[in-house]
């Protein structure tokens, strides 16, 4: 207990400039970079090589610029929704869950509609019925909060298994497409529920990313919902005295995350993959868990950090033309994530040097 | 462990001598020259109103604050001053009002963490002179039982064991009745003569004399940071050490603001509160608040006036009774201003301009969107009322105590409010905040609010209010009209004592 310490850290008390931020995330990325490089080299791959073809997977073509871009998508959406919820300082990690249900909710509508629903109403319908039923995921969750104080980033997490295997049961069972030869699909959507590409591959969702992530600004800015959210977040007692229900605020924060994601679960059927399957996501609801930090909640930068994890996870798919693990891809992830938190947390403190006299008393 | 049968051929030193402590915290000074003696097998009372000085005693005794000034002795031997070690060491046993004890671990682990320090494997239960020491003094306790089980009496007296075992000859029990009900209170009472029979001293800081007077055999009354009077309970009668209590103090009524009363905008019937632990801490509450008043709602704290206030202002649940208060959608429509700024009455992530908002986002005014020029015109209202000079877009948890309060009182006397609930509005507040404040109250009632008040000061209460409700374990023991309110009367009160006939 009595060893003195020369050094010291201290929490810095002023907001860091936006330049002092900068800088600390280009820090952090390169030594996410390096540490990266280094786990490669050790497992025998040229960092260079590996780097390069990540990059070209991620943006050198088209096609690949269309597939990271329809990738952010669904990663955006839950991050948003994640974030939201986080307003409330309620910790969603469910959004992998709640997009099967989604998917689940839109592929109901989408499958059953009669095939000469018109677009207009056919879409907007699909899309609908995936916020229902992603919503209704994260209510379970919610209501267990709310009225019984169980901890939700429990039942969030668990709850994510449920829906997968309901998802795969359906496929595989009584959704399954006589059809596909046995594989864990069920038959497309009616054709009208699906929008098609409208650019160079790019499907319309990230109409709705950006759209989301301008609402959620908005919400921050200037509501009354935003503002009841970040006093429940910040001081539970205060939100009481301020007449804000923690229950009310509880569900919407949880209910509006979830069906964020169950957009996102409808937009990869409608847009994607025009049917419900097993593996639908390859954890698009995990990776938005890291988005989400990454842009520390940031609804802007959010959008960026979803383009730069699709890149990631998309280019990972391209690394195995050049005969190196696709878990680069995903080690990456983890390192940036990583590296960026522990930039913008030392960015909080400063070491100063104590003298000895002042050691321990 | 047996030190305090080893007695010296001659026992002249009492057991702890305090002579000329001082501390000073900023400009307050807690403790001013403090001296007193602690004899050898007696109990000896501690008592003072809030503030008076009485844990800042103990805390220097037990070597968590270290004084300015002065000594103390223990067994006729210096005490090495700010070290807890030391005064462990030296058999000073301090018991809190909030219980150091691990909940999950039985009685006996929780002792066994005091005394067996540096054994390797812990002992799971108790030796023979552990239970001895038990049934000697009277404890009537479960040791294999996990903490979290057993009652807060029974935690007490763990607690004492525990301090006991550690070898301290010496116990100090900072209030130690205002968990308990009567019976448990006989209990404790019980333990604590076994105690001081076996030798060693205990010191009984409490604000209840009725209970002290049977107990405890000298008295140390401290005000102000000065002890004032020291004697023994058999030559003392409540009324005496009241006024010693209070002092011989004055106040001026020229505050007051003129009476007259008008309608009724708060009622409270029957109303009774519980705690977060469930004991009942406000008990059948009746009465009335018109505007134009200003009701002082007296107690010594702990006494229910905050559970009550908080209940009025819609932070606890009744649990049963009536109030009836300005409403607005289902919320509360008047000004509350809650005895803890930070976390409750604001926000301490927010910036000063959302806090501004806390509780008024729901008026019409400001619409689901929060229209922007009227929450900026808002902001810039609450600053203004009180000359707080800070940016809006500022976290509010870098202000002052003195601006945190005015911030809140600004926001919550926005709209001319009828009623305006005010617990502890001025504690911890310097001088010239807490003039403002006061002043604000007052103007707001010749205005034509009901204020309803809660104060650390008697004077203070009494120099503004235009009625006096005293509060003495959770129910209304006093409703008088100010002018027929002394400080004497009230201070008899306030410790449980009987009205003057």
């Amino acid at each position: 207990m009595n060893l003195t310490m020369p050094f010291r850290l201290e929490p810095v008390l002023d907001e860091p400039r936006r330049g002092q931020a900068a800088i600390r995330l280009a820090v952090g990325a390169c030594v996410a970079l390096l540490v990266g490089a280094a786990l490669l080299l050790a497992s025998g791959y040229d960092p260079v090589v590996a780097y390069s073809a990540l990059a070209r997977g991620a943006f050198g073509s088209m096609n690949a610029i269309s597939g990271t871009i329809n990738k952010a998508v669904p990663i955006g959406l839950c991050a948003i929704g994640i974030a939201f919820a986080y307003r409330a300082r309620l910790w969603n990690i469910g959004a992998e869950g709640q997009l099967y249900f989604g998917a689940f909710g839109a592929a109901g509508v989408g499958l059953f509609l009669p095939p000469s629903t018109p677009p207009v109403v056919a879409l907007p319908l699909v899309l609908l019925a995936g916020m229902l039923g992603g919503g209704l995921w994260a209510f379970i969750a919610a209501a267990l909060k709310a009225y019984r104080g169980v901890n939700e980033i429990l039942t969030t997490l668990m709850l994510n298994y449920v829906a997968i295997l309901w998802v795969a049961y359906l496929v595989t069972g009584p959704w399954s497409d006589p059809l596909a030869y046995s594989f864990p699909y069920s038959a497309p959507i009616i054709a009208n529920a699906q929008p098609g590409r409208v650019f160079a591959g790019i499907h319309p969702g990230i109409i709705v990313l950006v759209a989301a992530s301008l609402g959620l600004w908005w919400l921050d800015r200037s509501s009354r919902l935003g503002f009841n959210l970040r006093v429940a977040g910040d001081a539970p007692r205060a939100a009481l005295y301020g007449g804000v229900n923690h229950r009310t605020v509880t569900l919407v924060a949880l209910t509006g995350a979830g069906a964020l994601a169950g957009l996102a679960g409808a937009i990869e059927i409608a847009g994607s993959t025009t049917r419900l399957q097993s593996g639908l996501s390859p954890g698009y609801g995990f990776i938005a868990i890291l988005v989400a930090w990454l842009a520390q909640g940031r609804p802007l930068a959010i959008v960026f950090a979803a383009l730069i994890y699709s890149g990631l996870l998309n280019g990972g798919f391209a690394l195995q033309v050049s005969s190196i693990p696709p878990a680069t891809g995903t080690i990456l992830q983890a390192v940036l994530l990583l590296c960026f938190l522990a930039a913008a947390t030392f960015g909080k403190y400063r070491i100063r040097r104590v003298p000895a006299s002042q050691g321990s008393p | 462990m047996s030190a305090f049968k080893t007695e010296r051929a001659t026992p002249v030193h009492p057991l702890v001598r305090l002579r000329g402590v001082s501390k000073r915290f900023g400009d307050v000074l807690a403790n001013d020259g403090v001296s007193f003696d602690v004899p050898r097998g007696s109990v000896l009372a501690l008592v003072g109103e809030n503030g008076a000085g009485k844990s800042t005693t103990m805390n220097i005794l037990s070597g968590l604050y270290l004084p300015d000034a002065g000594q103390i002795e223990v067994d006729g031997q210096a005490l090495a001053l700010g070290s807890p070690k030391a005064s462990l060491a030296a058999g000073i046993g301090m018991v809190h009002q909030q219980f150091r004890l691990v909940e999950t671990l039985t009685g006996f682990e929780n002792i066994s963490l005091a005394i067996d320090r540096g054994r390797f494997l812990q002992r799971r239960s108790a030796d023979d002179a552990l239970r001895q020491q038990m049934h000697d003094l009277g404890f009537d306790l479960d040791l294999t039982v996990p903490v979290w089980q057993l009652s807060l009496a029974r935690r007490q007296q763990l607690e004492i064991l525990r301090v006991l075992s550690a070898g301290a000859r010496v116990l100090a029990l900072d209030e130690p009745t205002s968990v308990l009900s009567p019976i448990e209170t006989q209990g404790l009472f019980a333990i604590i003569e076994k105690i001081a029979a076996s030798g060693r001293s205990v010191v009984l800081i409490s604000h209840k004399l009725s209970e002290i007077l049977g107990v405890a055999r000298d008295i140390v009354v401290m005000r102000g940071g000065r002890v004032v009077h020291v004697g023994l309970a058999k030559d003392s009668d409540p009324d005496s050490l009241a006024r010693h209590i209070v002092g011989d103090r004055r106040f001026t009524t020229e505050a007051r603001p003129a009476t007259r009363r008008g309608d009724v905008v708060l009622t409270v019937d029957k109303l009774s509160v519980a705690d977060h632990r469930g004991a009942r801490v406000v008990r059948d509450v009746a009465f009335k608040a018109h505007r134009g008043e200003v009701v002082a709602m007296i107690g010594v704290t702990g006494n229910g006036q905050t559970e009550l206030m908080e209940t009025i202002g819609g932070l606890r649940k009744p649990l049963s009774g009536r109030i009836e208060s300005p409403q607005l959608n289902g919320r509360r429509h008047f000004a509350y201003i809650p005895a803890q700024h930070l976390g409750t009455g604001l926000a301490p992530g927010l910036t000063v301009r959302e806090n501004a908002l806390l509780g008024r986002q729901f008026l019409p005014a400001f619409g689901p969107w929060l229209r922007r020029r009227a929450v900026d015109a808002n902001a810039r209202e609450v600053i203004a009322r009180f000359g707080v000079k800070i940016a809006d877009n500022a976290p509010v948890r870098r202000l002052s105590g003195g601006n945190l309060q005015r911030i809140v009182l600004g926001r919550e006397l926005q709209d001319d409010p009828k009623l305006i609930i005010a617990d502890y509005p001025t504690r911890g507040l310097d001088v010239a905040s807490a003039a403002q404040i006061r002043s604000a109250l007052i103007a707001a009632a010749a205005a034509g609010a009901a204020v309803l008040m809660s104060s650390e000061e008697l004077e203070e209460s009494l120099s503004m209010a235009t009625r006096v409700l005293v509060m003495h374990s959770g129910a209304i023991v006093a409703d008088l009209p100010a002018e027929e309110a002394d400080l004497e009367t009230i201070g008899r009160l306030m410790i449980g004592g009987r009205e003057a006939a």
